[in-house]
Order: C-alpha cells, then sequence, then structure tokens
C-alpha cells in the first residue's frame, strides 16, 4: 500500500483540537493524586479501540463504515449507524457550543455567543464541503503552520513547573474509574478514531502509520493535564475551569513582542478544532446524506450545519451543557466501544463466509 | 464549486453587515493602567489606578481613585466617569495595603483570577505606607515612561534577588496549595529613591502574618530557585559577591517528625578583605553567618505555619495525602531544617588571597 | 483560367495593401498576390528570379515554385497564406496555387531583456510577440529530441496560432491528452486572452488563484517543461503560459538557483516571509489594535495609542482607506507612461509618508504596516501571484475587525481550505508527498 501520511497528521491534529481544552479539567476532577494513572488507563484503551477499529476496517479493505454497515443488513445499519450518527451530531453541537464559549471567555468577552458559533460552523463547513481529499491536505498545512507554534509554547510552559508536584507517584485509589467526569474525558480519548471508518474509499493509509500517530498523540495526553498541575499543584488547578489556558497564562516571556503567548496556543488548537468539526460535519453529512440519498451532498451539509446552530441556540448556559454532556458521555461510551467490536465481528463473519464458499 | 466559492462569500459578507461592531473599542479609547492600587477606608475599598496617558508628545501618567464596596464594582465606575474605557488587561503590578493585607485577600485574587480582567501574570506588592501618599508621590515623581513600579520589578530592568517576585497566580496557588505559602515584597516610600523595599510579607492562607527582612528574602529567593547572583554579603573581615547558588535537599520523616537536611552550594568572589584574613576563614564566616540567618527566619515563619520555603513539597510522597492536609498544623512546625552552605571562593579578583 | 484567381482577388479587392502583380519569365506568365504590408516584395521577387531564371518549360516551373514553399489546393487556403504575409501565385495553366515564403517585414522587436521579470543572474532572453521567434527560444534552451511541439489553429474569424509543448516521458500522460482533446473539440473559439484560453481548457475563471503561471523566461519555461508541466506559446503574446501552476512558483525561482545553496534557501525564506507579512500584517494591526490590544506588550501598546491619538475613524476604516490609496497608486503607476510615473510615486510619498500622518487622519504605525506590506507583497514571484495575494489580505481585514486574532486565524484556516482545494487537470495547486499513491 502506497505511503500516505495525510491520515495520520489529520488523526495527530484532531487530538490536539480536543486535548487541551475540557481533557485536563476532567481528569484533574476525576482523581486527587498520580493523575498519569487515569490518563494511562485513557491512552491504553485509546490504543486497544483503535487497534480492534483498524482490525475490523482490514476485512473491508477500501470500504468506508457507512458501506460496510449497509451491506450487512438493516439491523446492523438501524443498530450502529444511527447511534454513530446520533452521536456526530451531539458531539458537533456540544464541541461548537461548549468551544465557542471557550473563545468568549478567554479573549473576546465583547463578542455575541451566536457570532462565535457561526464563524466555527461557517468555516468547518466550508471545509467540509470540499470533500475529504480537501480536508486532508488542507490538514497537512494546518500541520505545517500551526505544529511549530503549539511546540513553542509548550517548551515555556515548563517555566512555571515545580516537579515536586509530580509526587507522590503511585496511588491506589481507583475510584476514578467510576468518576462521572472521567467518562467526560473519553470525549479527547474516543472522539478522533471513528473518522477513520470513513476515510477509506477516497484515500489509502497504513494501520501502521495510524498506530504511530496515535504514539505521538499519546504523550500531550500526559502534557496537558501535567503542565496545570505541576504548575498549580492538583489542589489549585482542580479549582479552574480550563487549567491548561491559565497555566499558560502564567507564562512571562520577556523577549517577545507578545504578551500573552496563550492567544496564539489557544488559537492554534481552536484551527485543530475547527478541523474535528469539519471532520464531525463530514460525518454527519455523509450518514445523512446515505439515508436520505435524493438530497445532495452539499445540502446535507447545509441541513447539518443550521440544525447544530439551532440546537447549540437552545443551550442557554454552561451548567446546561455539563448536563448535556454528562449524559451524552454515556452514549459516546456506547459508540466507543460497540462500534469496533461490531466491526470486528462482522469482519470475522465475513471472513469465514469467504472461506466457506472457496470450499 | 464556483457556485459553492461565492455562496460562501456572500455569507461572509452578510455576516458582516449584520453584526457591524460591536463593543471593539480602539486602542486609543481605552485607558491601560500599570498599577493597581487597593486600600480599605472603613468598610469601603478605595482603588488607585496610575494610567499612563499618552499624549501629543511623551507618555504622562495619572492617578485615578474611586472608592466603593466591591474592586470591579468600583473600576466600572472609573470606567462610566472617565472618557475611555478602563482596559485592566495590562495591569502590571498590584499594590495593597497592610490593613488588607493582616485581614486576608482571598476573595481579591480569586476575583482577579475568575474574571480574567487582570492578568494572572500580575506582581503583587504590599505596601507600608499610606496609599493615598503613596500613589500621589508617585504621580509626582514618576518620569515620562511612568512605569517606575514596574520597573523596580521588571527583571531586566531594576529587579534585584532580594525582592521577593510574586505574581497573582502564585497567590492563588498558596491559597489552595497544601504546602506552599509565598511572601510578598513589601514596598515603602523611600527618602531618596522613590521607592524603598523593608523585606516581605509572609503570608499564610491568604493573610499576611510575619515579616522578614531583605536578606532573609534573598534566602526565600534562593529557595525557591531564583537565582541570587550579584548579592553582596558583608562580613566583618571581609565583603563577598554571590556568583551562583544552588541547592539539594535531603528530606525523610522519622517518628512523624519530618528531617530535612538541605545543602547550598554558593560560588562567591571576594570583594573587600581586612588585612589577614584567609580563604577559610572567609567560607566559614559567611556559612555560619548565613546559617544564622537561616535559622532566625525559620524560627519565624515556623511559629507562624507559614511554609513559604515550601518544605512540605518536599515531603509529598513520604506523608500520605490525608496527612499533607494538615501539613501546615501538625507537621511544619515540628520540622528539624539544618542547613548547610557550602561556600566555594571561585577568585579573589586580581589580587592574591591568603591560602590558609 | 481567370476563375482561379478572380475569387482571390474578389476577397482582397477592397485592401489598398493588397497588391496583384503578373510577371512574365521567359514565356511564362506568372501571376503574384500578397499583402504589402507583411512583405517586402521587390527583394522576395528578385529572389524568385534568380532561381527561376533559365527555366524552359511550364512543368519544371511549377516544380521549382513549389520547392520555395507549397502547393495550394483551396481558395480558403491561399487567404490564410496571403493573411500569415506570404506571396501567393498562380500560373495561368494550372488550378492550383503556389504560396512562397517571402522575405517578411520586419514588425517584430527584437529578443530583449524582461521587462517585468528583472533577473540578476541567469540568462536574460525573454519571448517576444513572435511565435515562431518564441518557440527557437524554447527549442534553444531545452536541446533534446523529448521536446514535443504541438500546434492548433484556434478561432473562428480569425485564426490564431497556439502551440503546445511538453517534453515526452515527463509530462503526464492524461494532462497532455485532456489539453489536446480540449483544444481539438473548441477550434471555433475566440481566443484573445487568458480567460479565453482557460474557457479553451475548461478552467472556471472565477478562482483567485492564477491556473497558468506566466513567465517571460524561456528559460523559467524550459524548466517548467523539465517538471513534467506544459506550456502554452501563442502568436502575438509575449509571454509563455505554463499549466498548472503551484504554490511553490510564488517563492521558487529557477534563478535562485544560479546563486550558492544557503542564497538560495535564504532568498526563499524571506519570500516566504513576505507572503505572510502581505497577507498578515494589516489583519493583524486591526487586530491588535481594535479588538485583542492585551496581546501587546505595554510598552507597545501604549506608542501605538499615542501614534493613534486623534484619530477619527476606527481602525478598520482607517486600514481600508489607506490601502485605497496604496492601491490606487500601484494601479496608477502602471496605467501611466513612464515619463510621468515618477509624479506619482512623488505624491504617493507625500500622502503617505507625511501628510496623512501630519493631518491625524492615520496612525503613522499603520503607514509603516502598510508599507512593509506593500514591500513584502512585492518580493512574491510573478505579478499575478502578487495581485492575488493582494486580493486576500482583505479577507484577513474583515475577520480580523470581528473577531481580532480568531479572524486571523479563521482566515488562514479559509486559504488553507481553498488552496487546497485548487485542482487543475486533477493536479492539485499544493503538491503533497504524502498524497501520492492516491485512489482517485
Amino acid at each position: 500500500m502506497a505511503k500516505n501520511l495525510q491520515v495520520p497528521i489529520l488523526y495527530f491534529l484532531l487530538h490536539l483540537g480536543l486535548i487541551f481544552f475540557m481533557y485536563p479539567r476532567n481528569i484533574i476532577e476525576s482523581t486527587e493524586s498520580s493523575h498519569w494513572i487515569p490518563i494511562f488507563v485513557a491512552v491504553a484503551s485509546h490504543f486497544i479501540l483503535l487497534i480492534l477499529y483498524l482490525k475490523g476496517l482490514s476485512y473491508f479493505p477500501g470500504q468506508s463504515v457507512i458501506s460496510i454497515f449497509t451491506e450487512a443488513g438493516k439491523v446492523y445499519s438501524f443498530l450502529f449507524l444511527l447511534p454513530l450518527f446520533f452521536y456526530f451530531f451531539i458531539v458537533l453541537v456540544v464541541s461548537v457550543r461548549a468551544y465557542s464559549e471557550i473563545i468568549i471567555i478567554i479573549f473576546l468577552s465583547n463578542t455575541p455567543l451566536w457570532c462565535v458559533m457561526a464563524l466555527l460552523l461557517l468555516i468547518s463547513a466550508y471545509l467540509a464541503s470540499l470533500g475529504i481529499r480537501s480536508i486532508f491536505r488542507a490538514a497537512m498545512l494546518y500541520a505545517l503552520l500551526f505544529i511549530p507554534s503549539i511546540l513553542f509554547v509548550l517548551v515555556f510552559s515548563l517555566q512555571n513547573v515545580d516537579w515536586y508536584y509530580l509526587l507522590p507517584i503511585w496511588s491506589n485509589k481507583f475510584q476514578f474509574l467510576t468518576h462521572p467526569s472521567y467518562f467526560k474525558s473519553f470525549l479527547a480519548v474516543g472522539g478522533g478514531y471513528l473518522f477513520i471508518g470513513f476515510v477509506q474509499p477516497a484515500l489509502s493509509f497504513r494501520n501502521k502509520d495510524i498506530l504511530l500517530a496515535a504514539l505521538c498523540v499519546a504523550p500531550f495526553f500526559f502534557i496537558s493535564v501535567y503542565i496545570p498541575i505541576l504548575t498549580f499543584g492538583q489542589e489549585t488547578a482542580s479549582t479552574m475551569m480550563f487549567p491548561f489556558a491559565v497555566a499558560t497564562d502564567a507564562v512571562n516571556i520577556n523577549w517577545l513582542a507578545f504578551d500573552r503567548i496563550t492567544v496564539f496556543f489557544l488559537l492554534c488548537s481552536i484551527t485543530f478544532l475547527m478541523l474535528f468539526l469539519t471532520m464531525a460535519i463530514f460525518t454527519t453529512a455523509k450518514i445523512l446524506n446515505h439515508y436520505i440519498p435524493s438530497i445532495h451532498f452539499q445540502y446535507s451539509i447545509v441541513t447539518t450545519v443550521i440544525l447544530t446552530f439551532i440546537f447549540c441556540i437552545f443551550i442557554p448556559n454552561w451548567s446546561e451543557l455539563e448536563e448535556i454532556f454528562r449524559w451524552s458521555s454515556l452514549w459516546n461510551l456506547y459508540v466507543f466501544f460497540t462500534t469496533p467490536l461490531l466491526l470486528l465481528f462482522l469482519g470475522l463473519r465475513t471472513k469465514k463466509k469467504g472461506e466457506k464458499s472457496f470450499d | 464549486m464556483t457556485k459553492y466559492v461565492v455562496k460562501v462569500f456572500v455569507m461572509a459578507a452578510v455576516l458582516l453587515l449584520l453584526n457591524g461592531c460591536w463593543d471593539n473599542k480602539d486602542i486609543n479609547h481605552r485607558v491601560m493602567p500599570v498599577v493597581l492600587g487597593i486600600s480599605k477606608v472603613d468598610q469601603d475599598f478605595k482603588v488607585y489606578l496610575q494610567i499612563p496617558n499618552p499624549s501629543d508628545e511623551k507618555i504622562k501618567t495619572r492617578i485615578v481613585e474611586e472608592s466603593g464596596q466591591s474592586i470591579n464594582e468600583i473600576i466600572s465606575k472609573i470606567s462610566t466617569n472617565m472618557e475611555s474605557q478602563v482596559d485592566l488587561l495590562h495591569i502590571k503590578v498590584i499594590v495593597v495595603d497592610e490593613q488588607i493585607a493582616k485581614e486576608g485577600f482571598n476573595k481579591i485574587i480569586s476575583a482577579f483570577l475568575r474574571s480574567r480582567d487582570i492578568p494572572s501574570k500580575a506582581l503583587f506588592a504590599v505596601c507600608e505606607d499610606d496609599l493615598d501618599e503613596f500613589f500621589a508621590q508617585m504621580e509626582e515623581n514618576t518620569s515620562a515612561e511612568g512605569t517606575v513600579l514596574l520597573d523596580y520589578f521588571e527583571k531586566d530592568a531594576g529587579w534585584t534577588p532580594q525582592v521577593a517576585l510574586t505574581r497573582v497566580w502564585h497567590l492563588y496557588r498558596s491559597m489552595y496549595s497544601l504546602t506552599h505559602d509565598v511572601a510578598v515584597p513589601l514596598l515603602k516610600l523611600g527618602n531618596s529613591l522613590k521607592v524603598e523595599q523593608t523585606g516581605s510579607g509572609v503570608i499564610k492562607e491568604g493573610k499576611m502574618v510575619s515579616k522578614i527582612n531583605p536578606k532573609e528574602t534573598l534566602l526565600y529567593n534562593a529557595f525557591n530557585g531564583e537565582s541570587t547572583q550579584g548579592i553582596i554579603e558583608v562580613m566583618d573581615i571581609a565583603t563577598v559577591k554571590i556568583l551562583d547558588d544552588s541547592i539539594r535537599h535531603r528530606s525523610q520523616v522519622i517518628g512523624g517528625r519530618p528531617e530535612l537536611l538541605t545543602t547550598v552550594y554558593l560560588k562567591v568572589t571576594v570583594l573587600e578583605v581586612e588585612k589577614d584574613t584567609s580563604e577559610e576563614m572567609i567560607k566559614k564566616k559567611l556559612s555560619k553567618q548565613l546559617e544564622n540567618r537561616f535559622n532566625t527566619m525559620f524560627a519565624n515563619i515556623q511559629q507562624k505555619e507559614s511554609d513559604i520555603l515550601a518544605i512540605g513539597q518536599l515531603f509529598r510522597d513520604q506523608l500520605p495525602r490525608e496527612e499533607l492536609k494538615q501539613w501546615r498544623s501538625k507537621y511544619y512546625p515540628r520540622v528539624n531544617a539544618t542547613m548547610d552552605f557550602k561556600v566555594d571562593i571561585q577568585n579573589s579578583g586580581i589580587l592574591k588571597l591568603k591560602t590558609n | 483560367m481567370d476563375e482561379v484567381w478572380k475569387n482571390l482577388w474578389e476577397a482582397f479587392r477592397e485592401n489598398d495593401d493588397f497588391f496583384k502583380i503578373e510577371q512574365l519569365v521567359d514565356d511564362l506568365q506568372l501571376i503574384f498576390f500578397g499583402l504589402h504590408s507583411l512583405m517586402d516584395f521587390s527583394s522576395t521577387i528578385q529572389e524568385i528570379e534568380q532561381v527561376v531564371t533559365n527555366m524552359r518549360n511550364e512543368q519544371e516551373l511549377a516544380s521549382i515554385l513549389q520547392s520555395l514553399g507549397q502547393r495550394l489546393e483551396h481558395q480558403e487556403e491561399a487567404h490564410a497564406e496571403i493573411l500569415k504575409g506570404n506571396l501567393v501565385c498562380c500560373t495561368s495553366s494550372k488550378k492550383y496555387f503556389i504560396s512562397i515564403k517571402a522575405r517578411p517585414r520586419t514588425l517584430d522587436r527584437a529578443v530583449e531583456a524582461p521587462a517585468n521579470e528583472t533577473i540578476l543572474s541567469g540568462p536574460r532572453n525573454s519571448f517576444t510577440e513572435d511565435l515562431s521567434i518564441n518557440l527557437g527560444l524554447m527549442r534553444k534552451e531545452l536541446v533534446t529530441k523529448d521536446l514535443i511541439v504541438n500546434s492548433f489553429l484556434i478561432g473562428e474569424e480569425h485564426k490564431k496560432e497556439v502551440t503546445l509543448l511538453y517534453v515526452k516521458k515527463k509530462a503526464s500522460k492524461k494532462l497532455v491528452e485532456s489539453i489536446t482533446e480540449h483544444l481539438r473539440n473548441k477550434k471555433k473559439s475566440n481566443l484573445e486572452t487568458m480567460q479565453d484560453l482557460m474557457k479553451l481548457l475548461g478552467i472556471s475563471t472565477w478562482t483567485l488563484i492564477p491556473k497558468f503561471r506566466i513567465t517571460e523566461l524561456p528559460h523559467e519555461a524550459s524548466q517548467a517543461l523539465t517538471k513534467g508541466k506544459v506550456v502554452f506559446i501563442i502568436d502575438r503574446i509575449p509571454f509563455a503560459l505554463v499549466l498548472p501552476s503551484q504554490l511553490s512558483d510564488m517563492f521558487f525561482s529557477e534563478n535562485d538557483r544560479n546563486f550558492l545553496s544557503p542564497m538560495t534557501l535564504m532568498l526563499r525564506c524571506l519570500r516566504v516571509i513576505g507572503i505572510f507579512v502581505a497577507v498578515l500584517a494589516p489583519g493583524l494591526y486591526i487586530a491588535l489594535v481594535s479588538v485583542n490590544p492585551e496581546v501587546l506588550r505595554i510598552e507597545l501598546a501604549l506608542s501605538i495609542a499615542q501614534s493613534r491619538e486623534g484619530v477619527p475613524y476606527p481602525a478598520l476604516l482607517e486600514v481600508l482607506l489607506m490601502l485605497l490609496v496604496l492601491e490606487l497608486i500601484i494601479e496608477a503607476s502602471v496605467r501611466l507612461p513612464k515619463s510621468i510615473g515618477p509624479t506619482i510615486t512623488m505624491v504617493g510619498g507625500i500622502i503617505l509618508g507625511q501628510a496623512a500622518v501630519d493631518a491625524k487622519l492615520v496612525s503613522n504605525l499603520l503607514i509603516i504596516v502598510l508599507a512593509a506590506t506593500m514591500i513584502a507583497n512585492s518580493t512574491v514571484i510573478g505579478f499575478q501571484n502578487s495581485i492575488s495575494i493582494r486580493l486576500f489580505k482583505y479577507i484577513f481585514v474583515f475577520l480580523a475587525s470581528i473577531y481580532g486574532i480568531l479572524g486571523i486565524f479563521a482566515g488562514l484556516f479559509i486559504i488553507c481550505s481553498y488552496l487546497s482545494n485548487i485542482r487543475t487537470f486533477d493536479i492539485p495547486y499544493i503538491p503533497l508527498k504524502g498524497e501520492q499513491g492516491d485512489v482517485i
């Protein structure tokens, strides 16, 4: 198979966009000390899910999830494709709403909320409408443009670190496994990998490269949690909405013309988030298009965007949003875990069938 | 495809027309104070803003003051009364008076962090004088740049290692942290110099409980990893300048009593020396002097249960979390800290020094 | 026999520069037609006479004449040959015409140094209006038998010759085939401008990025050929059109390679930085001045505030006004004759340099920003590209005025998306190594 870097790079960027805002808070909320344990569990499950998913997909070379489930029959399509659709849609609504709020809290205090939501949705929809190949090549451009500045800020945010906050290293408390915040944090862990199933007829990729990308993402899960913890300590970091943003805000660089490097960092990750939104819009519209093939793909994008916008407008405040987060996190878990398992099951079944027909 | 591009552009244009220009005020219609002073008069707060005022030729500075019940209320009052919008995002230094410091400023600090109006990087200081006088003096004395107080703390300008550098987020951290307190610089109007530093205030959970002098602040900075380079130590037999320092800790809990052995490696250069003084004598004298100073300071802060040296950090892995929560009250007063200063004379300038 | 040339005469009779000369060579009567304006008749006829003297019979004569030119069977062909500036002759007995390559009048300028693309080091020839000279220049640059030259005559009323150049084995077969097909299918449409050619090739003219790279330099064109691109040379157009254009054309010029490698690298980096400055600077100014001043350091913020003291408009209007003046100056200096050109520079300098600031209409920082923008804009290779860049900065200006720095990132997002979507004959504008081997 040809060497194709776009899919792994997009995979990497999608996760970077998701990691830096909600994820640190959720993890810090979920446990008091030794945060690496919950992160490690999350990263490990990320890898397991990813490997299962890739394995499942590899039974159907050149097919997208949509066509796989459709071929499997109406029941499967109803049981799994429809949840997938709702999952993407809810994630879309929630993340547009949440991130607009974050943008307003952090750097646009005078701008109305709907206006920021409209911007996020419109430009993501624009990219989504250009088709999957454009999305992936755009991703490569963003990687070139923005990753250096992300790394720059990450290096400088080590400035205020007090390494003693790493201690104690071991803790044998595992209540985080049942903490609702920990489930919420799975949005960052499992939010990105499902997209790979929609790439396929258009683009090819090697499983090895995707795993490599996942390996590159893994340190960022740790960094995003540990930078605020090492700067403020768990007790203080747990009082913050966006610990990572506050931690980068405390960075003081004397020789730079700009005072607040946070803004640039946050905006870089917002750009990656817009890529995530793009993929979410794209997949939602694709599934929509699959169920209602009579409308043109671009109109199904428009429909998705308008629906998302309306739903976003109807979420009045942050606590309501938290509520939606809470119940949607269970839905997310269902989708994260069943989709790869089912795919694997279907794959094994077709393989058996294939062998039988050979006999 | 072309149509779509056109559509997107039309949408963008509509967006532009729809929103017009909301509250985005241009930079010349904002006032950007650099110093914020807060004092308490009876039950009310009084807020002082030192605002560099760009006018035609040079930048002048002016002081605006207003009182009210909460700080944000006062700021909005000032905003309404002034011709431009007050933009606190450029505040560099926050000065509070001693009364507030003693009563505690937890509420103020959390409000700053919550609203994100005031940068968490802003420096914090306590003024021993009356703020009215202090700011009046500032207005009178300030040169064109209007940033005297700022330069005083700026690392690449007037800062010296005897001044504690405490930012708003440090204070916020100390409010919640189990094992980490901070010291804030104490300021006073000087006679010949505009600002005089009189040491540091020791903070415990958002309240100032004690004071330490500038020399002790030096130790505080050394403990917290700030460089102490350039500081001059005077003894009766010699005067030396510190070139470099590094610090090692060894901590353990023995029978419920935390034991700490700290070794400080100092590199110094000799500036002035009495006749017939050997290297060994200087070394001994210097480490003795510093040790005494440390012991005095430590006894002071230990008594007030304020862990500004962040000794508790060193015991994080040796005490269970539940115990750590009682660090300040239960363990800290019992800490047995031993300081060992290892002095190394790097050079003696271009004159020889007796070796033994 | 009169019929044969009567029609020809009728077709051109109204033109005063058309001539018909009958001449007796020995006993044979020859009739010559042509246009005075395109050929030097007297020297042409002398040449012919030298060849033709001592010819005995008519048969021999006809074959000799044919060897000088070519035999034309149709009336229309004769028309075309006359319009090309050739001499058409017919004998009294034969039913066909013979066109003879005439000595042309010198209507073209000589091969000169390029006017729009200045080169520091590297070959200095540039294309001229004459197709055959241009082809010759290309042949000289690229000495290989793999260089293929395909000619097409396009047009309804007046024909235009278009040549398609490519290097066999290098250019993708699919590209060449689809281009030739487009050109064959639309022989009837007129071809005068770039837009016509784009329509001919089925490319939308509504794009913000030039699909062709225009170059005056045979060297650049030939290097593009060796990289697998194709080149169009159109008669009467003094540059080559390289298809497809790519992002790298904006900052990589082949002539860079005439410097040492570190210098090449430096020059290219400069151009990349130039593009970013040209696109981002005005937007960044607006974002920092009116939406996110907290990002600036206090010292900078104060001096900007000081420089804007007394400026009556919001930053957006200020920038748009000055940009308008600037764009007008550029347009004016293109339009004006060279002798008056410096006036514009001077007046523009006065407006931008001093007067606008003194009158408190704009801040002097803006002047610096805009001057930097303009200078940076000029580092881009190719005038067409620099116009695109000029356009792009307005996206940033508007977005920044609404969303501040977020707007700038949004603008980058939009432009990256746009660029990544551009394809010409399915060749992407931004070639990425990782994309090879895609299922299309």
